[in-house]
């Protein structure tokens, strides 16, 4: 957050006046005392897109013309970048994903309805407790209905 | 084990050919797909997050978000494959908001000659890092899909689902941004 600390009360002060002489001041100054190229600037621009056509290799540094300060740099960051190409994924990757992974189901195939074959099978979707639970207290209230009529 | 499944399948089938036997209920025919694909989308994690312990969280997450949804592959399976990769590492960078990024890979093999040599590269490994950070993820990931992947830029707009121009402006943009940070330094 950016708060102006200006003290100054009198709005009426020309405030601007200084800051256009600056600016005029600095305009008048050859390119080459500035501390920071001006952006966009011819030289640099075309300075930039010679140096992106030598990357993008659309042509060789024979037939551009770079700054040599631009090909060290670059060179050296091209030296970076392609020794980070060579890193491959840690020992044990795979096997960390694979035992990571759910195991494969059981393939259940339908069984064929028989005569004999049991009409009330515990599912998947209920637990073979929950299944006793509910058939205990089926067979207390059965008890206590039964006692109640006698 | 694994590995060997991964190399048996690795030269013969497509990934069309894998995908139908995962489908088919055999588990270890992927082990062939992370064969394939892990080392390239690990640099791709690894340059997007400077880290390669979250690089490898954010790889193992993707192959088995992969394996669970291999049956919705439409198209190329490596594109698909990516693009989880890749909304991952984004996913990561807006919940992780980091100013400096440490790309940590003290375990990897020095190619230096002497150790001034060797300090030198730290140094400008660490300065590399410093400066990706201070890009916007888009400019990252067009800059590290170019320069570390290797990657063509039609072989990127096929995987981002965008031009080539468009790609050639982020990662043109990506250089400048970079040349400027460090130009002071090593320049």
């Amino acid at each position: 957050m950016i708060e102006s600390h200006d003290t100054h009360e009198n709005r009426e002060t020309p405030r601007s006046e200084p800051m256009a002489r600056d600016a005029a001041a600095r305009a008048d100054r050859p390119l080459l005392d500035r501390e920071v190229p001006l952006p966009g600037s011819a030289g640099d621009s075309m300075s930039m897109a010679a140096l992106h056509q030598w990357l993008d290799g659309e042509r060789s540094a024979a037939d551009v013309t770079l700054d040599p300060a631009q090909v060290a740099l670059w060179s050296r960051l091209s030296a970076e970048t392609d020794r980070r190409r060579q890193v491959t994924v840690p020992e044990g990757f795979m096997d960390r994903v694979m035992s990571a992974l759910p195991a494969v189901e059981s393939t259940s195939e339908a069984q064929p309805v028989t005569a004999t074959s049991p009409q009330i099978a515990p599912t998947a979707g209920v637990p073979l407790s929950l299944a006793l639970i509910i058939g205990t207290a089926l067979l207390a209230v059965g008890i206590l209905i039964g006692r109640l009529i006698a | 084990m694994t590995e060997n499944i991964a190399s048996q399948l690795t030269e013969i089938d497509s990934d069309q050919d894998v995908i139908t036997r995962v489908i088919s209920g055999d588990r270890n025919a992927f082990a062939a797909l992370i064969g394939r694909y892990s080392d390239p989308l690990y640099r791709h994690a690894l340059g997007m997050t400077g880290s390669p312990d979250v690089a490898e969280d954010i790889l193992q997450t993707s192959f088995i978000k992969a394996y669970h949804h291999i049956g919705e592959v439409r198209g190329r399976f490596d594109a698909w494959l990516f693009r989880i990769v890749a909304n991952g590492c984004k996913d990561w960078l807006k919940n992780i908001r980091r100013t400096h990024l440490s790309y940590d890979e003290d375990d990897q093999p020095s190619g230096y000659a002497t150790p001034d040599e060797d300090l030198d590269r730290t140094e400008l490994r660490q300065d590399l890092d410093g400066a990706l950070a201070q890009l916007a993820p888009s400019l990252r990931e067009a800059f590290i899909m170019k320069h570390v992947e290797g990657r063509s830029y039609e072989e990127m707009a096929d995987l981002l689902g965008t031009t080539v121009g468009a790609l050639k402006m982020r990662v043109h943009r990506a250089r400048e941004a970079l040349h400027a940070l460090l130009e002071e330094k090593y320049a």
